[in-house]
């Protein structure tokens, strides 16, 4: 039973990641691979605010933020890591991709190089549970109580978002920004605030995760992660918010999945995990570029 | 002033390396303008090939060839998947139409399944494709000059090998026939092909040079420093990174960039701490993409680039 709670817990984190980076890839046609990157320093700065860890990295200490606040904070700290290299929003096509790409590896060197905050390759440990009143969560069944309200309410506002006339605007600025600039909409700060929406979904759920997993260590936010949940959004079908949610569905059962196939042994399983969704991606790709459900194709 | 010039010496051994795959990463995005991520996997075939002939261990077989041998089958090695990665993945994309982002995906993808079959294989474990232990230095002492410099032979191999490696490479470009060839191409396909010019063969021999370059780069380091399957993206975006800074559409540009990031690397290493060498490199790439996007070598032609960014 547990078994399954925890992997409703990582659907319901998984689901915000997949939903917000869909709403910048899918809708408004940035195609970023730097979500992991803003999931950690979401995670980190939740972990560095609320630590009571046993080894607190020197900068932390002067913090000691509640649960709720410093997840929030964590959200806003992610989005303010999105506007600082928001100036990438002016490129297009693969330098915009690539420019994510370098985001997403330096992100993650920070986290690794600047030991007085965030502990190095130590990681925090110990990284709080949520409690209420006073009893604090421990089994994955106590956690779905907290985890999956926060994901509904998140993926119910990227909902309403997407489908309201601003998310119209959004699509017309994928297919074709020209348009969306005689309309009078000014495309440059729209993707901005998509951009920082998105990082700062990316870092609460960030702080959800490593609250669960109680560790904040730069591992969990590596570019392959940021690949894995744009292969959730784009399996599933970009453009459409339960294609990302039947992605993250996939993904689940795939990457458990793997687990139980005999003959690996349990120290390979990251690895053909690994060559599993590359080689998902590469066929989508190939064969079937507009995902599951996707309502156009990518370029 | 001597740190000066020691800095100068790694900053140089270091770019020449990066030098030597955007070199590579050049020779193919110029003329088949694709984003060519899968780079870092003809660096990762070379480095673990030479690694696993000389003194590694794959189900219970050990080959241990000598080191020169087995860079050599490492270097034709990654020649090979240059074929391959044209054959079976970017003539297929190219086939379909696929847009750049398709093709990009699909070859990030592939990168992604070389790392997860490599970490399957091999582990995450660092290879390195020599005896462990310090490589020989030459320490070179100068009273007068208040000289005293440290670096090992390696470096100043790497070195002349990859100033080699560009002279020929420029020259094979210049003067040969298939170097022309290469070049009508990438300047203009449709006019390159309407003169009779066979473009896939012209595709397959840019993949297998510029990986062969890659590979080149792969066995250097697996000899260096050793290499893990996660370097492959790193040393792809370097690359990438490299070519941009230098300016697309120029092959020197691409030399200068590689050694523009070992040389923002190595500082940022001596000032703030071998952590946050890498860092420094994206953000000059950052730098680079945001305020002179055609590089600081661009060609004119790609001056133009700036109002498409």
């Amino acid at each position: 039973m547990d078994y399954f709670a925890d992997l409703a817990v990582k659907l319901s984190i998984f689901a915000i990641l997949a939903t917000s980076l869909n709403m910048s890839v899918g809708y408004t046609g940035l195609m970023s691979l730097s979500h992991a990157g803003f999931m950690g320093v979401g995670a980190y700065t939740f972990a560095i605010l609320t630590t009571q860890s046993t080894n607190p990295p020197p900068g932390a200490e002067m913090f000691n933020l509640p649960y709720w606040p410093a997840l929030l904070v964590a959200g806003i700290i992610a989005a303010v890591a999105a506007i600082i290299v928001s100036p990438i929003l002016r490129l297009r096509g693969h330098f915009f991709v690539l420019a994510t790409v370098t985001v997403q590896l330096t992100m993650v060197q920070v986290l690794l190089s600047w030991k007085w905050m965030t502990n190095g390759s130590l990681a925090i440990r110990d990284v709080p549970r949520p409690s209420f009143l006073g009893h604090v969560v421990g089994s994955p069944q106590e956690f779905l109580l907290f985890s999956v309200p926060v994901a509904i309410f998140l993926i119910l506002v990227i909902r309403q978002l997407v489908q309201s006339p601003y998310g119209r605007v959004l699509t017309t600025i994928r297919a074709n920004p020209s348009v969306a600039e005689s309309i009078g909409k000014n495309v440059g700060f729209v993707r901005l605030r998509v951009f920082a929406t998105t990082a700062f979904m990316a870092g609460i759920a960030g702080g959800l995760f490593c609250s669960y997993v109680t560790v904040a260590a730069h591992t969990q936010f590596l570019v392959e992660f940021s690949t894995f949940i744009l292969v959730m959004v784009v399996l599933g079908g970009s453009g459409r918010w339960m294609g990302s949610i039947l992605g993250v569905l996939g993904y689940i059962l795939i990457s458990e999945g793997v687990r139980f196939i005999p003959g690996i042994p349990p120290t390979m399983v990251g690895g053909v995990r690994t060559m599993l969704f590359a080689g998902l991606l590469f066929l989508a790709m190939m064969y079937r570029p507009q995902g599951l459900i996707g309502r156009y194709k990518l370029e | 002033m001597d740190t000066f010039i020691q800095i100068a010496i790694n900053a140089l051994a270091l770019g020449s390396l990066y030098a030597l795959l955007s070199l590579g990463f050049a020779v193919i995005y110029n003329t088949v303008r694709i984003f060519h991520v899968l780079h870092g996997a003809a660096f990762l075939v070379a480095g673990y090939s030479t690694y696993w002939f000389t003194k590694g261990e794959i189900f219970g077989y050990s080959p241990g060839f000598n080191i020169w041998v087995s860079a050599a089958i490492g270097i034709v090695l990654a020649g090979v998947s240059g074929i391959v990665m044209e054959l079976f993945i970017y003539r297929q994309f190219r086939k379909k139409g696929a847009g750049f982002l398709v093709s990009f995906l699909g070859s990030l993808a592939a990168l992604f399944f070389v790392e997860g079959m490599l970490i399957t294989v091999a582990k995450t474990t660092h290879r390195m494709a020599r005896p462990g232990g310090p490589l020989p230095t030459v320490n070179i002492q100068n009273e007068a000059l208040g000289l005293d410099l440290y670096f090992t032979w390696h470096t100043i191999n790497t070195i002349w090998l990859v100033a080699l490696l560009v002279v020929a490479v420029t020259l094979f470009f210049k003067y040969t026939q298939w170097g022309r060839m290469i070049r009508a191409v990438a300047s203009n396909p449709d006019l390159a092909v309407a003169v009779g010019i066979n473009a896939s063969h012209v595709y397959l021999l840019v993949f297998i040079l510029g990986s062969t370059l890659a590979g080149i780069g792969g066995v250097v380091q697996t000899y260096e420093t050793g290499i893990t399957p996660i370097v492959g993206i790193h040393l792809a975006i370097t690359a990438a990174g490299g070519v941009i800074i230098g300016g697309i559409g120029s092959l020197p540009g691409a030399v200068v960039g590689g050694l523009a990031l070992g040389l923002a690397q190595t500082l940022a290493a001596y000032f703030f701490g071998g952590n946050w060498a890498e860092p420094a490199g994206f953000v000059l790439l950052l730098l680079v993409v945001l305020f002179r996007p055609y590089g600081l070598h661009g060609t004119r032609e790609h001056r133009e680039l700036r109002r498409l960014l």
